[in-house]
């Protein structure tokens, strides 16, 4: 439902207001069980270019990454968004574009295209980290925005060293600029960086929307994650060659002996020479939560396919997930777009906002936070 | 093996399957059967592109397995187990067989009992009754044990006027004509006897008031 907004247009006051009254930040990082309990078992499937000069568990931030597959599912609104809630809330939280090669999460806030951009950074390592990260007109949320995609289009193998800064300066954005949270909005697709950040966050967020082509791309994404993990589980043991040996047996089965059924149920039938390799990627797959958010739902049939998705990708690939709820179709989404402000500042009162609101709470529940 | 041990495990195993503990209710174990035998039927959505027929037969075989299994033993557990619980007063405790009989979906005209013990229960307390007004329509629905809210939810009436209906509470109702619609479907709802005459006693009350009102 749409409901008009009756506050003045003018003035960046609004977007200040808290949504809770308390800061109780400091408080609840202490409550957190997830970053104390399963940081270990996080930490061993981590990216192989992440796992050197890991900082101590404490000075890491939560990381949260969104992606999805498909394109155009909500990826970016439900990422800034997010980051939103939870600054509102009173956490600090650091937004980053790695849409690469169609950033746009400054528009979201309604910021121009930035002078310095993830490229100046990443690419021709012209700038500092610090210099990227541009303020936004929300409360505790700064946004290191991507743009100058072009850039991009020179060097479109880029290897993963590149982005091996990126990922050490967003480990130690904890100690030096003090953020609680890093929330990865990811492009459409399975690219190898795309994947590999989503696999390094303690908590993935798949956005789907309820039509065959995302659920469709939402599994290739998750097969691919699988597929990553089990290879940085080779390369942090030292055993790639059996990692690939592992990989033809799960994602290939017609070709070996191993029976049909589930990628879990193959994972779960190795054994033999395997089992180490095995114990460490249920291990990497215990250590990080894979969450469900499905957007644009209009009925409770759609909800239920989100829900379902979180059923079934947790009995066929063993992942940890959750089901965080629901975005419904809203025009608010559009309308607000078109006014270049975000959402949740635009339309408080909308049901979008209100459902983007409960999304929030439940990733923080499963955090450990609540 | 040890016969005794390998009935545990594949009780273990069937509460895996269903994804619960083993202290896990009557009640949760029905809950996720029907969850988990809607997630995997062959056309649901959610699974397109990604299992194969065969898979999904083969989990949907487990999971009948799994539940067959898991009623019998709840089965022979079943007299003890209420024995143990009807012990404590007051605990909100509905006893399987009527909680069941509540659960019965509707039958076309609304009638929810068709009980003809309930019945004559319901005739006993509505002929020992000599005013008919809301608060024998309430001791009719608690003998039927039926929330207000349960009546909301089949009757579409809100159950702000069914609290008005049960407390007299004319000056909060509607006109006359749509309280007897209400009270129609209210008593039919309950399969309550003699329905016209207490209707009519009703709304004969109801008018009554609203001409000394108006007088």
């Amino acid at each position: 439902m749409y409901l008009p907004n009756l506050q003045p247009r003018n003035g960046v006051g609004r977007h200040d207001e808290p949504y809770y009254q308390d800061n109780k930040s400091v408080a609840l990082r202490e409550k957190s069980a997830f970053l104390t309990n399963n940081h270990e078992a996080w930490l061993a499937g981590l990216p192989a270019h992440a796992l050197l000069n890991i900082p101590p568990r404490e000075q890491i931030p939560t990381i949260l990454a969104v992606g999805g597959g498909k394109g155009g599912v909500g990826k970016s609104i439900l990422s800034a968004n997010l980051a939103a809630r939870l600054g509102q809330v009173g956490f600090s939280v650091l937004l980053v574009d790695l849409d690469i090669g169609s950033a746009n999460l400054h528009t979201h806030f309604g910021l121009p295209v930035p002078q310095k951009t993830l490229a100046d950074y990443v690419l021709f390592q012209q700038c500092t980290f610090e210099e990227v990260l541009g303020q936004t007109s929300m409360k505790n949320v700064y946004l290191l925005a991507g743009g100058k995609d072009e850039a991009w289009s020179d060097t479109t193998d880029f290897s993963t060293s590149a982005f091996s800064n990126l990922w050490t300066s967003l480990l130690n954005s904890q100690i030096k600029q003090g953020f609680d949270f890093v929330i990865i909005d990811l492009g459409a697709g399975t690219h190898r960086h795309t994947i590999d950040f989503f696999v390094s966050a303690h908590l993935g967020i798949v956005t789907v929307v309820p039509e065959p082509t995302s659920i469709e791309n939402a599994y290739s994404f998750l097969k691919a994650s699988l597929w990553r993990i089990i290879e940085n589980v080779g390369i942090s043991s030292n055993a790639c060659a059996a990692a690939d040996e592992v990989k033809e047996l799960i994602f290939n089965p017609y070709a070996s002996t191993m029976h049909a059924g589930s990628h879990l149920s193959r994972l779960k039938s190795l054994g033999g020479e395997y089992s180490d390799l095995s114990k460490q990627i249920f291990k990497a797959l215990k250590g990080r939560q894979i969450g469900f958010v499905i957007n644009q739902i209009r009925s409770q049939r759609d909800i239920d396919i989100g829900e379902s998705m979180q059923t079934i990708s947790r009995s066929y690939f063993g992942y940890e997930t959750r089901f965080l709820g629901y975005l419904n179709y809203d025009d608010a989404a559009w309308k607000s777009l078109r006014n270049r402000r975000l959402l949740v500042a635009d339309f408080p009162h909308c049901i979008l906002s209100k459902k983007i609101t409960e999304v929030t709470s439940r990733i923080l529940k499963s955090l450990g936070y609540l | 093996m040890n016969p005794s041990q390998n009935t545990e495990k594949s009780l273990q195993d069937c509460y895996n399957i269903l994804g619960l503990p083993t202290d896990a209710s009557d009640q949760e174990i029905k809950e996720a059967y029907f969850k988990l035998k809607n997630t995997f039927s062959i056309g649901n959505q959610a699974l397109y592109s990604l299992a194969d027929e065969n898979y999904l037969t083969a989990t949907l075989r487990d999971l009948d397995a799994a539940y067959k299994r898991l009623c019998q033993t709840k089965k022979k557990s079943e007299v003890s187990e209420s024995f143990i619980i009807t012990d404590y007063a007051n605990n909100d405790f509905i006893p399987t067989s009527i909680a069941q009989k509540i659960k019965t979906p509707l039958i076309a005209n609304g009638i929810k009992t068709k009980d003809p013990e309930l019945s004559k229960k319901m005739q006993d307390l509505i002929s020992k009754t000599e005013k008919i007004d809301g608060d024998l329509f309430k001791r009719l629905r608690e003998l039927c044990q039926i929330s207000p809210h349960e009546i909301q939810e089949n009757i579409k009436i809100s159950v702000t006027y069914i609290e008005y209906i049960e407390q007299n509470r004319f000056d909060f109702l509607p006109q006359p004509v749509y309280v007897k619609g209400f009270v129609t479907s209210y008593l039919t709802f309950l399969g309550a006897p003699d329905r016209q005459r207490l209707t009519d006693a009703y709304i004969g009350n109801f008018s009554a008031w609203l001409n000394q009102k108006n007088h």
